[in-house]
């Protein structure tokens, strides 16, 4: 049996259980977001890689320890780090569908999101104040481009917790468990390569 | 599968909560280590391998925490653990691969320096050059007449080297003919004269030292006295 033919008879249900080899069981969905993530996962790599590469070879400055604030950084992760926990129970809530729950904290995730917005804002606009820039400098143009690309992964998954916060109130929830999932991966995923970004540029900075 | 989920589903809200508070606290670990050395007894700076160690340590216990619960991998199927893993790990091995690499580029970090110092050099400063020349041992081989320690004469003298440095070579100016009589000597030799120039010279001296020499070499004219010097 070719495999066009296997995902066929897996689509349409007929005998779910006869072909073991070719089903995997996941929902499509969510095979494709784990798949999107390991891929974002080389995307992080190669920038975090490229700023540590050209870690301490700034001609001129601002240099790292000059600009980066460790107290600011550490409550805007701890608000991302907790919009996790608020992303799970959304996802938990949904799953039981309890819908006017699973609405208020896929409202404070996004929330909390936006908060990390702001504190990046304000970080961003405080380092131009200081002098760097993104042509400032090697630290200023693969901290920008790293830490803005991440932002931006925020700013998407903002967007998007917004558009189911909106849609409960108009769309039939009672299907959508494994899509706000799929939401649920990609705002961890945000998470994750931040408690990296954390450590590895802010944290390791002032050992 | 919808309807498989609300069947078989168990919710994990205090799991959740648990996870939480254990990431709050890693946080909170990391960064008062770093913030507050003392708390833990540590002078300042003396414990950075531990440190860092404990850095890493605790920013992979948060990743492996956030995938294995929040994302749900270690209930899920193993297939999608395979998924993300194998980005992780070709994300991971090309950082190490790329780290490493660059490490076997020793001129790197040289030519950094030298880039560096070299925003920074002066305009050459004749009198500075005169010093450099000194220094530097050019007087064992060079004579220069008004330089009493300049006695050499394995080398050519080099009184009024400045006004004929210029027309010595076709195309070069009298700045570059200088820079190529140190640098690749051989590429233009005074009559009668074998190559006997100390080899690395440029090497031996900073940038802005090299830039004083040429000034100097430059500014010699035929009947210069110390005084032009002072």
């Amino acid at each position: 049996m070719s495999h066009a033919a296997a995902i066929a008879t897996d689509q349409h249900h007929d005998e779910p259980h006869h072909e073991e080899h070719f089903s995997t069981n996941i929902p499509n969905k969510k095979l494709l977001w784990w798949s999107f993530l390991a891929s974002d996962c080389m995307f992080f790599g190669t920038l975090i890689s490229t700023y540590l590469l050209y870690h301490g070879k700034s001609l001129v400055g601002p240099y790292p320890a000059d600009v980066l604030s460790i107290p600011v950084t550490t409550v805007s992760s701890f608000v991302l780090l907790m919009s996790s926990l608020l992303m799970a129970l959304a996802v938990d809530a949904i799953k039981r569908q309890a819908i006017p729950e699973f609405r208020l904290w896929v409202f404070l995730t996004a929330f909390f999101g936006a908060i990390f917005l702001g504190f990046q804002s304000y970080e961003f606009t405080e380092f131009y104040h200081l002098g760097l820039k993104l042509q400032t400098n090697l630290f200023g143009s693969t901290f920008f481009t790293m830490t803005g690309t991440h932002g931006l992964h925020v700013t998407v998954g903002v967007i998007w917790l917004l558009g189911w916060f909106v849609y409960s109130f108009f769309g039939d929830m009672s299907d959508k468990a494994t899509d706000i999932e799929c939401t649920g991966l990609y705002w961890h995923f945000v998470d994750i390569v931040w408690i990296i970004i954390f450590t590895v540029i802010y944290l390791v900075e002032f050992v | 599968m919808a309807h498989e989920h609300e069947e078989h589903f168990h919710s994990h809200v205090k799991l959740y909560v648990f996870m939480a508070i254990i990431l709050g606290i890693a946080t909170g670990i990391e960064v008062s280590v770093l913030m507050w050395p003392d708390w833990f007894g540590w002078e300042p700076g003396s414990m950075s391998g531990f440190l860092l160690f404990s850095l890493y340590f605790l920013a992979v216990i948060k990743f492996v925490l956030v995938v294995a619960y929040f994302m749900h991998l270690y209930f899920d199927n193993n297939l999608l653990t395979g998924f993300f893993a194998s980005g992780l790990i070709v994300a991971f091995g090309t950082m190490i691969a790329m780290i490493a690499l660059i490490g076997y580029q020793p001129s790197l970090q040289e030519s950094f320096a030298r880039a560096k110092e070299a925003q920074s050099v002066k305009k050459g400063d004749p009198k500075v050059g005169m010093k450099v020349f000194e220094s530097k041992g050019c007087i064992a081989c060079h004579k220069i007449a008004f330089m009493p320690s300049a006695v050499g004469a394995v080398g050519p003298a080099l009184d009024g080297l400045g006004e004929r440095a210029g027309s010595r070579v076709e195309g070069l100016n009298a700045e570059a003919y200088l820079k190529q009589s140190i640098e690749n000597p051989a590429a233009f030799l005074v009559e009668s004269y074998g190559n006997l120039m100390t080899p690395g010279l440029k090497d031996s001296m900073s940038a802005q030292e090299y830039s004083d020499l040429i000034a100097f070499l430059g500014s010699l004219k035929e009947g210069a006295t110390a005084d032009n010097y002072k």
